[in-house]
């Protein structure tokens, strides 16, 4: 098995991830306190050919929520299992595009990129594009995973500019819109804190203050970090294994104090929102050096032997 | 809370009843058959199974629930012995028995902190109200069992989420014993198949990532 393999298993486990939180009650639930209740509540600020889209979705959920909803948590599954097998992995990772631009437009809004509320602290631009993201960048492919996993599918040129463009995108929505506005910024921790555990509360009023007070300064700080990841795959190795630590530190404390894991904890999402997938992006770009062979070799082969005789 | 339609729940305890009478008859395979490996995976899916299944219907329910929460306390320690073991004799890995440490620890979770069911009510309809269990925990534990159901099906090494293969090699080397149990007719081949072992261990871990999450 090799790391591109566990890398898409990985993918494969945030789709099966999904299924199970689609099963949760709140979305069988009929009217505004079920599943088109929430598609409705994502109209306001859109504009209107995009709020009719999410309307449209919305009735049909709430025409038949269970078996919409048994439909969507079905097609989740599938996509997970289908990327597991190998004879199937390609159609399920090319349907898996196809359902998470669905669900980006029909179920997100579109990230909210058109009412200026994209911004990479709150998700944007929508956690499910990184599905359709990864899928691009994992795609099965001959070859080594050298020098990073990434290139493997999209070849080395390639798949660096999607990277570069991936986070000039991040850090153009850190500073746009809502992205700079200390209130709308607060109101992204403020939406979600209702119903979390005590601890993720706690950081939650810490990180409501913080962007009260100095939101626009975190988001002009965030634009700069994600413009220096940006360039980083461009740098010396150590430099960008630098800026990758970076990336991967500053979006698990995104997804922890202002994603609150998705909202996950509370009940009611169907998805761990973008932070996880941008650290799964993030090691998909990891520099695998060819220098120390021998020590990263006989760490692969450690790996190897411990995945492949024990579950 | 709004519940989830009941068929869903009622697949849910079938499919368990499936699993438990699966590993019933595996372990009585076993021990026909003198197979001296993944006895201890079959008993804990057995006693997950059925537990299970009174745990999304509240009228499939089985047994005290002191009784199951010893049960599982005492798989939760034997595969927590048996993966210390096996790191010892094979070094630095992930031994097989340390997922089925984290199920029977999931299995003691959710029976400490879910109180008994309403009568003639799902068990699940009711959990999120009446859990106190952190719904981080639970993240975590369902992401690590729907981790392994994943890596399950896609090892190259059937059968592994029962055995592993350094323990069949191990047994192969140190008792002559092959890695299929021998003097199997053709039926009790399919019934002891590695992929059905696998299978039943995804479902199993599908179920309880279910039901972790109902508990957030």
């Amino acid at each position: 098995m090799d790391l591109q393999e566990r890398c898409r298993l990985v993918l494969a486990t945030t789709w099966l991830l999904d299924a199970v939180l689609q099963l949760q009650p709140f979305f069988f639930a009929r009217g505004a306190s079920g599943f088109s209740g929430m598609l409705k509540g994502l109209t306001p600020g859109n504009p209107s050919w995009v709020a009719h889209t999410l309307t449209w979705n919305a009735s049909i959920v709430g025409h038949d929520p269970i078996a919409t909803n048994s439909v969507f948590a079905l097609v989740q599954f599938l996509i997970g299992f289908g990327i597991v097998w190998r004879r199937t992995c390609k159609p399920a990772l090319a349907f898996s595009m196809v359902w998470a631009l669905g669900v980006w437009w029909f179920g997100e809004g579109a990230g909210g990129i058109f009412h200026g509320g994209a911004s990479p602290l709150g998700g944007g631009p929508g956690g499910v594009l990184f599905y359709a993201l990864l899928a691009v960048l994992l795609w099965p492919s001959e070859g080594s995973d050298l020098p990073f996993v990434a290139a493997r599918a999209l070849g080395i040129s390639a798949a660096k500019k999607v990277w570069a463009m991936t986070w000039f995108v991040l850090a153009m929505l850190s500073v746009v819109g809502s992205g700079r506005s200390p209130q709308a910024l607060a109101g992204f921790v403020a939406i979600l804190d209702h119903g979390q555990p005590g601890w993720l509360a706690s950081i939650d009023r810490s990180s409501e203050s913080l962007l009260l007070h100095d939101g626009t300064a975190v988001a002009i700080a965030l634009a700069c970090c994600c413009v220096a990841i940006a360039v980083s795959v461009y740098l010396p190795t150590n430099l960008t294994r630098l800026f990758l630590v970076l990336a991967v530190l500053t979006f698990s404390a995104i997804w922890i104090a202002v994603q609150n894991a998705g909202g996950i904890l509370a009940g009611g999402a169907t998805d761990p929102n973008s932070g996880p997938l941008v650290i799964l992006l993030t090691l998909a770009f990891w520099p695998l050096s060819e220098q120390p062979a021998t020590a990263r070799g006989s760490i692969m082969s450690v790996s190897l032997a411990a995945t492949r005789s024990e579950s | 809370m709004t519940a989830s339609p009941a068929w869903l729940y009622y697949a849910f305890g079938v499919v368990m009843i499936v699993v438990a009478a699966y590993g019933a008859v595996l372990l009585a395979l076993g021990v026909s058959t003198r197979r001296p490996y993944g006895w201890d995976v079959d008993v804990a899916h057995a006693f997950m199974g059925v537990a299970m299944a009174g745990m999304f219907v509240s009228g499939w329910s089985l047994g005290p629930r002191d009784g199951w929460k010893l049960a599982f306390a005492g798989l939760a320690v034997w595969f927590l012995v048996r993966s210390a073991r096996s790191i010892r004799r094979f070094g630095l890995h992930v031994p097989h028995e340390s997922i089925h440490a984290v199920m029977s620890f999931a299995m003691l979770l959710m029976l400490w902190f879910v109180v008994a069911p309403v009568a003639g009510r799902s068990m699940s309809m009711g959990l999120a109200s009446i859990t106190r269990i952190d719904p981080g925990l639970t993240l975590v534990l369902a992401f690590l069992l729907l981790g392994s159901a994943v890596f399950t099906l896609a090892s190259p090494v059937k059968g592994i989420s029962h055995h592993g293969s350094r323990l069949q090699s191990a047994v192969r080397t140190t008792t002559g014993a092959d890695a299929a149990p021998v003097l199997l007719s053709g039926i009790e081949r399919v019934i002891a198949a590695p992929l059905l072992e696998d299978v039943s261990h995804v479902a199993m871990c599908i179920a309880m990532a279910f039901m972790l999450i109902l508990m957030n």
